[in-house]
C-alpha cells in the first residue's frame, strides 16, 4: 500500500521492492490510496503493470485527485484493500 | 485471525487532508473485521478538538469519527503531542498514552499505517 504523493521517496522504495519481487516470480499487488493515487500516472508504475504488477487505486482518492479510470488498474473501495491485507503473505504499508 | 492495524496519524489536520483520509480509511477497514487502533501524535490530536474551524475535510472527520466511536475503535492521543492542548472540550472519546504505551501499542500491531 502506498499513501504518499509521487514526489515522496516512498515511491522509489516501493518500486524497487516491487521490481525485485516480480523478478523473483512473486505476485505483487499495489494499492494506491490517498495522495498515492496520483502515482498511477508515474511511468515506472505503468511499466511495472506491464510485467505483472497488479494495480489497485482507491476510487475515492482518484476522484479527489481527478484521476480518470484506466485499464491498467482496478479502481475500487477499501474492501479491496482489506482483502489484500488478509490474503497477502507479506503486506507492506508505505505512508 | 484478523490483522491488527495501527493508524499512526501525525500530520496537522489544519494543513493537510491526510488525517481526515486516515480516519476515513480506518473506518473503512474497521467494517471488515480488522482490528483497528488509532494513535494521534504531533498536531493530529487537533482533529478531535471542538473548536477547530480550519481543519481540512472537517466533513469527512465529522462523518467518520462517530462511526469509529460507535464501533469501539480505540483512539489514543500522545500525551506529549503539541496538538494535545486543544482537547479540553473535545466531544470525542480518547485515551492518553505516554511514549512507552505508544511503543507497546505499535509493537502489538501487525501493520502500522502512517499518515
Amino acid at each position: 500500500m502506498l499513501s504518499t504523493a509521487p514526489d515522496n521517496k516512498n515511491l522509489d522504495t516501493a518500486l524497487g521492492i516491487i521490481y525485485a519481487a516480480i523478478k523473483s516470480n512473486i505476485s505483487v499487488y499495489l494499492y494506491l490510496v490517498d495522495e498515492g493515487a496520483a502515482c498511477i500516472n508515474d511511468n515506472r508504475v505503468i511499466e511495472l503493470s506491464k510485467i505483472g504488477l497488479r494495480l489497485y487505486v482507491c476510487a475515492y482518492g482518484a476522484q479527489k485527485k481527478r484521476i480518470e479510470p484506466s485499464d491498467i488498474a482496478s479502481f475500487g473501495g477499501l474492501s479491496n484493500l482489506s482483502e489484500l491485507i488478509k490474503v497477502c503473505d507479506r503486506f507492506i504499508p508505505f505512508g | 485471525m484478523s490483522p491488527k492495524i495501527i493508524f499512526l496519524i501525525r500530520s496537522n489536520p489544519c494543513e493537510s487532508p491526510r488525517p481526515a483520509e486516515a480516519i476515513r480509511i480506518a473506518a473503512g477497514l474497521g467494517v471488515n473485521n480488522n482490528t483497528i487502533k488509532i494513535i494521534l501524535s504531533g498536531d493530529a490530536p487537533r482533529l478531535l478538538s471542538a473548536d477547530e474551524e480550519e481543519i481540512i475535510d472537517l466533513d469527512i472527520i465529522e462523518k467518520f469519527l462517530p462511526i469509529i466511536e460507535e464501533w469501539n475503535i480505540p483512539v489514543y492521543v500522545d500525551k506529549m503531542s503539541s496538538g494535545h492542548v486543544h482537547l479540553k472540550d473535545s466531544n470525542y472519546k480518547f485515551r492518553e498514552l505516554d511514549t512507552d504505551e505508544i511503543s507497546e501499542t505499535i509493537a502489538g500491531g501487525h501493520y502500522t499505517f502512517v499518515f
